[in-house]
Formats: structure tokens, sequence, C-alpha cells
């Protein structure tokens, strides 16, 4: 009896002490006298081998690796490690390289080194051989190359702005085999000190760079998935810039003394693929009835707190080629009621539609990497309720073996839908027949049609027009809900100067980021 | 004879009776707070339909993050839901959760038991291998496997955790009919001819039912516990089912912006959770005489 007494005390003694903790506000320091950077990223890459999977994206973010070409603010492309591009035909594009760059090993990149790099990532990624469609690389003398494609590229000098072309030292791959992804040899400012997976990658000055000298003497790269804790992070001071925060939580962190955060039009979408081989989804009707009850605009403005733009359709409107003349799936409950009605599904007694005995119940997949998914599903959910559809809301750990085994009615997926700048890249991605993110297993002759053909456009206005004339095919057909496009949103210490806030993406790290 | 036996039983029912309602008077005041608290969230949680403003289901984007105030005296979550109303709802998953869970382990755990304790040998040794082996894994990691590996539903938590939770039950009974089938008025029994399930039913069962009863009201705060601790690491409940680990989670991107989205469901655990383990801990003074002194 005694022993719960005091049990009873020391708990509202632990309560009352948590309640004082969190009253507390941290206290940010005005001393800027370092040179050293810690960054919290949310997702780590599975190694450093830029050719390997996503993996260039960090390799890229982090100014260790480059490529021969990077996109400017406008998401146009300039020249990186290469000097200069010509084309010379449809199929054959020279590029010039400049002498005096060497890898972090002191090999010189040449024609040769570059030429092997590239043939790597050919080799080694999946959708490498797609994007680029290489057919073969001639040194034409010891800085320049001829690249000749198979069929007419117009997108390859984007393509090679993509971090899976990232220009590695391509022998001392070859030597070293697979520990070359536990210390790989690139060009950046910053080269890998340390590397413990799970954990933290460290990396420091490269003395011997190339360009202008950087500044800061380490970055530590820490991995932190969850949102809120990378925001507490931030506001402790324990790492100085944190990608991806919580739209929620900006306003608040504006507002904090010492942190800023900065947010800019992503090529993002988030979006909802439907399994096209279900049984109720397959229909067309079902597909565009769901597509009219979602109210993009209130998951824009209010789930999102404004950190979104609602959708139109796959590509966001900040690209040339957005939809903004596209017709839109309007919001309207009254008209998506009368296309089930039309289609036989009638309400029944519980509010469930159902058409031959059979309800229309469908699971809805998200994920929490992106902390604003389950809300959107949640939103979702009570939006189609009100169609009269019924919708389990899944949160999975690992969305993509979902995706992968088509084991979903609807799934949640977020995608970057323009990294290099072109409409190609997105729809050979994800609706081509067959291809690898085509979870919804979309087939359409005429889509597939008008994707080769943009192909095969060199001219920019024409590129666009197919853009669109592909985009007008998919929301008809609707084999995706395209819901909203994010901001990126990122946070930076006051002091900082030199960081990237990248529509694509790509870049955070270059030789130019320091503390005034 | 037997007849007699069916009347002594009454008899000893009726003092049992007595005795629980004595012992109630008896009750330290603290555990008496403990009861009061445990009542008064049942009675919520029973007229929640009658008692919530608002719908807790509804989702009003209009009213999103409203700090408590009269209409909403909770406030409102991410979704303009009214939390006082998602609270009471939470009550009804909550503890008829654990309550289901609690029973499925009582029943599993008395049957195995019992059997075993009270004919060991082999019986015997085969299930205390089986509970050495699952209490060798710690329980909520084991729960949480199996939940991952069952998929997301409240259902499937509840098996993870009844699966889980029956042995270190069924451990303790066996413990106390091994000890109490070698008391003398078993064996008189026994001499008397009464068979193997009318002594485990008659005189067996009485005599471990209040100290299992302690048990099960101390354990009641750990399922809640485990139920919301896995609701909210998303096992559990999944949305929109109002449930206060899903609120806790859900909240917590919003923990600076609305930090009631957090407290209130917090306090919600905190108190039924204190409050079964306090009124547990009179019980056990009142049953257990071992402990008393």
């Amino acid at each position: 009896m005694k022993s719960s007494k005091n049990l009873f005390i020391i708990l509202i003694v632990i309560s009352l002490s948590f309640l004082l903790i969190s009253g507390c506000g941290q206290q940010p320091t005005d001393e800027i006298d370092r040179d050293d950077l810690n960054v919290g990223m949310v997702f780590e890459p599975g190694n450093l081998d830029p050719a390997q999977s996503w993996n260039g994206w960090f390799v890229v973010q982090s100014g260790m690796g480059q490529t021969l070409f990077r996109l400017d603010d406008n998401m146009e492309v300039e020249t990186w490690l290469a000097k200069d591009y010509r084309q010379i035909d449809e199929l054959n594009w020279e590029i010039e390289l400049p002498t005096g760059v060497d890898f972090h090993d002191g090999q010189p990149m040449d024609a040769e080194a570059v030429k092997n790099s590239l043939k790597r990532s050919l080799e080694v990624n999946e959708r490498a051989p797609d994007l680029l469609k290489i057919d073969s690389i001639d040194i034409l003398a010891e800085d320049k190359l001829l690249i000749t494609t198979k069929e007419p590229n117009p997108a390859l000098i984007n393509s090679l702005a993509d971090p899976l072309t990232t220009i590695v030292n391509a022998d001392l791959a070859a030597e070293l085999g697979e520990q070359f992804a536990e210390e790989p040899s690139l060009t950046g400012p910053y080269q890998l000190a340390n590397y413990q997976p799970d954990v933290e990658i460290v990396v420091d000055r490269n003395d011997d760079y190339w360009g202008q000298t950087p500044q800061l003497k380490e970055i530590n790269f820490r991995f932190i998935s969850d949102g809120m804790s990378r925001v507490m992070a931030f506001q402790s001071g324990e790492i100085d810039i944190a990608q991806n925060i919580p739209t929620a939580n900006v306003d608040n962190l504006k507002q904090t003394s010492g942190l800023d955060v900065l947010s800019t039009s992503s090529l993002r979408v988030h979006m909802a693929y439907f399994n096209l081989e279900h049984q109720h989804l397959d229909s067309l009707e079902v597909r565009r009835a769901i597509a009219k009850a979602i109210d993009r605009k209130s998951l824009a403005e209010q789930v999102m707190d404004g950190g979104a733009v609602a959708g139109v359709g796959p590509f966001p409107l900040a690209l040339p080629f957005g939809g903004d003349e596209l017709d839109a799936y309007e919001h309207n409950l009254d008209k998506a009621a009368d296309i089930l009605t039309v289609a036989g599904w009638d309400l029944g007694e519980d509010g469930v539609r159902q058409k031959n005995g059979q309800k229309l119940k469908l699971t809805l997949h998200t994920y929490d990497d992106r902390p604003e998914l389950p809300m959107i599903a949640e939103t979702m959910q009570a939006q189609l309720k009100e169609l009269g559809i019924e919708i389990q809301v899944k949160s999975v750990e690992n969305i993509s073996s979902i995706l992968d085994e088509g084991n979903f009615d609807l799934a949640i997926y977020s995608m970057n839908t323009a990294p290099t700048g072109d409409p190609q890249y997105f729809l050979d991605l994800v609706f081509k027949s067959g291809a690898s993110s085509n979870f919804s297993n979309f087939s359409e002759t005429e889509v597939d049609q008008i994707i080769s053909q943009l192909a095969n456009t060199f001219e920019v206005q024409e590129q666009q027009r197919l853009a669109h004339q592909a985009q007008e095919r998919i929301l008809e057909k609707n084999p995706n809900l395209f819901l909203v496009y994010p901001k990126v949103n990122m946070g930076v210490k006051e002091g900082l100067t030199g960081y990237q806030v990248h529509p694509s993406e790509f870049y955070i790290i270059d030789e130019t980021i320091n503390w005034e | 004879m037997l007849r007699k036996g069916g009347i002594k039983i009454a008899v000893q029912k009726k003092q049992l009776k007595n005795k629980f309602f004595s012992y109630l008077s008896t009750i330290d005041k603290l555990s008496l707070i403990g009861l009061v608290i445990i009542l008064f969230f049942i009675i919520f949680g029973i007229l929640a339909p009658f008692l919530v403003p608002n719908d807790p289901i509804e989702i009003d984007l209009t009213q999103r993050f409203l700090a408590p105030n009269g209409e909403f005296l909770m406030g409102t979550d991410h979704l303009g839901r009214d939390v006082f109303s998602r609270l009471l709802y939470g009550i009804r998953t909550s503890l008829s959760t654990a309550f289901l869970v609690l029973i499925f382990s009582m029943v599993v755990s008395v049957i195995v038991g019992t059997t075993a304790g009270y004919f060991g040998g082999k019986i015997d040794q085969l299930v205390i291998g089986v509970i050495d082996t699952l209490l060798a894994f710690p329980g909520l990691v084991l729960a949480l496997v199996i939940a991952g590996l069952l998929g997301p539903s409240l259902i499937n938590l509840m098996i993870a955790l009844a699966v889980t939770h029956w042995v270190g039950y069924a451990r303790i009974i066996r413990g106390m009919v091994m000890s109490i089938k070698e008391q003398e008025y078993i064996l008189a029994a026994r001499a008397c001819g009464a068979g193997d399930l009318h002594i485990i039913l008659v005189h067996i069962l009485p005599n471990i039912i209040s100290p299992v009863l302690v048990l099960a009201t101390l354990d009641m705060g750990y399922i809640i516990l485990s139920i919301s601790g896995l609701s909210f690491l998303g096992l559990g409940a999944q949305p929109p089912t109002p449930e206060w680990g899903v609120m806790l989670n859900a909240g917590r991107p919003y923990m600076q912006l609305a930090p009631w989205l957090m407290f209130f469901p917090g306090m919600a655990i905190f108190l039924i959770v204190l409050a079964f383990n306090i009124l547990g801990d009179g019980l056990r003074d009142i049953f257990d005489p071992r402990d008393v002194a």
C-alpha cells in the first residue's frame, strides 16, 4: 500500500516535469565561427555508388559527385563537368571536356575516364539505357567525346544531368569491385571521409578541387526519416540544414530567430495509382467518379496548409508542359454520384454503393515517410465515403514492395516528374506499357505512340505539344489520381550561404556553401 | 453426497460475496479513487454516443487546429475533428479491445494452467516447455512481429496481444494449482470419490479466482498501454477509428502547433493505466495475505 502511494507521487512528479520540459524553448546561438556543417536528410542511400538505383541523388546532393551537365534554377541545362557540347546530327553529339579535373584518388578525368564512367552507368543502372539511349561512345581526342545514340534522343543533354550519370573513376571501380560502393572516387568539392551505414556519412574538403576552393572543412550527414524528429533536431541546433520540413511546422520555424525555411515549388506530384486489374477499378466510370469526388483544392490548401498546389495532370504547373490547360477532374460530388449510378452502382442502406451484390469497398495504401500522405489518405477516405465508397486506409512501411507486387487497390506514391526538366522521363517511367514504375498496369496504344513520337522530337514547342497530348489521353483513361504538387521546404540555419534549394532536388551542397 | 457438496458451494459463494463487499469497505482510499476513475471511464465509454457533442469521424477542413474552447472542449485536430468526441469513442476502442484480450488470455491460461498443474507429468512438461519458449521472447516485441506479419488492423492486434499474453498467467496458475492440489481437502475430496473435473471446478478454481482477478486488474493497465503503443506505431486501429494511440501519433507532427492533440489522449492513457494499477495494488493487498505483512 505504501509502495502504491509512492508510485503515485513519483508518477505525478514525472508527468509534471514533462509538462515543464515541454514548455521550454531552445536558445539559438549567435556565434558562427565554424567550419563544419550538419545536415539532416530524409532517405539514406543504399550505398554510395551513384550508378546503383537512386544513390546518385545523395551522392550529388552531398557535394561528392558531379555530372557532365546540371540544371539551373529555371531547369535549363548548363555545363558542369563538361566544357561544351555540340549536336552534330540527330544521333551524334560531341562533348568537350576541360583539362585539370581530377578524381578524388588523383587520377585525371579525361575522355577515356568519362567514357568508362558512362558505360558503367549504362551497365549498372536499369533506368540508364532507356534514359540515355546511348549506342556508342568514341574518343575523338583527350578532351573530346562523340556520343552516338541508338535512336534520336533530344533529351540526351538533360539526361546527362541525372545523378545516375555521375562521373566516377570507373577503372578504380572495376578494380575495387563491391568495395567501391563504400569508397567511391568522384570529382566533387567534398570527398568521403567516413561512411557508417545507418549512422552517418561524413565528407571533408577536397583540397584539390578543380573549381573554387570549398570553404567548409567537414560536413556530416545524418538520416532522420521521421519528420517531427528532423524538425526537433533542427530546433535544437543538432542539424543546420533540415531537408523536407513538414509544412505544418514551416510557420513556426520561420518565426524562431536564427532559423529559416526556404520553399520552392517542386517538380513532384503526390498521386495515387489505381490497380487496373482490380475487378471494380478496371471500370473507367468508377475511376472517373473517384477522380471527381476528390477535392484536390482542400488537400493542397488545408490538409497541406497551403504547402502544395492542387493537382491537375501528371506534371506540376511549374513546368512549361505542366497541366494548366488540361481538362481537370473538377471536384463535383453530384456528378461523381451520377456517373456511378448510371454505371449501375446504387447506394445501399449502409451508405455503401453496390452492384450485383458486390459492395464498392477498396483499400488505400499509404506510407509515413512523407508525413502528409497518411493525412491525405484519411481525407480521401472521408471524401469518398460521401460518394458511397468504403475505403480502408492501410499505412505501410514499405510501399515499394506493395507496388511491385501489385498487391493494392489504390496506393499513394510521390514522384519527381521531371528531374531533368524533360517530359520524356516521367511518361516513359510511369505510363508506357510495361514501364518499370507503371504499377497501374496501364497500357494504351495511343499513349505509347505519343511517347515514342516525343522521343524523336527535337523541337521544344513540338515536344510540349506532344507532352500535352499525352497528358490529355492519360487523363481520359485516368490510371492515376494526380492529387497535389507539393512544395519543397528546407530548413536552414541563418548565417549559412551558398546552399541550393532546387526544384529537381538534386543539389544541396556545392563548393560555395559557407558560414557568413 | 454431491447435492450436499452443491449446498456447501452455494454457502461458500455467498460467504465469498459477503467477504468481497466487506473487503471493499476495507480497501484503501487510493484504490477507491482508482476504482472511481475506471467506473467513470466505463460509463463515459458506454454512453459515448449520447454524450459526444460532435461526430468523431466527420472531417471538417474549415475547423482545423481550433484550441480548446466552449464548443470543442479539447479543441479540434488536423482534420477538423472534435478531439473530445474522439477521446470518448476512444474509451470504447481501448477498453473493449483490452477486455477481449484479457478474457481470451484468461480463459486459455486457466484451461492450460490448471490442466498442466493438476495432471503434471508429460502434459506438464509439454506445456511448461511451450510457455518457457514463449516467455523467452520479449512479449511486446513478439506482439509487434505477429501484428506486423498479420497486417495492420485492430483484430490482428488483439490476436497478437492475446497470443503473447496468456503464457504469463498460465505459468502462475499452474504454480498455484500445483500447491493447492497437495492440500488435505483435495485429498479428502479424492478419498470421497470425487472425479478430476469435479475437483478442479469445485475445489481448485474458486481458490485461484481471486489472485487471478488481481493479476488481471494489474495487467489491464499494461494491455491498454500495449494497445496504444502498437496503434501508435500504426499496427493497431486504422484511421478513422478513434483510438488514443492513433490520436497521439496523428498529433505528433503538430506537437508544437497544437499541443492539445497529444496532451489529451496522453492524459487519458495515463489516467486509465494509473487507475488500473492502483486498483490492482489495492486488490492485491486484500486478496494476497502474503503481501500485507
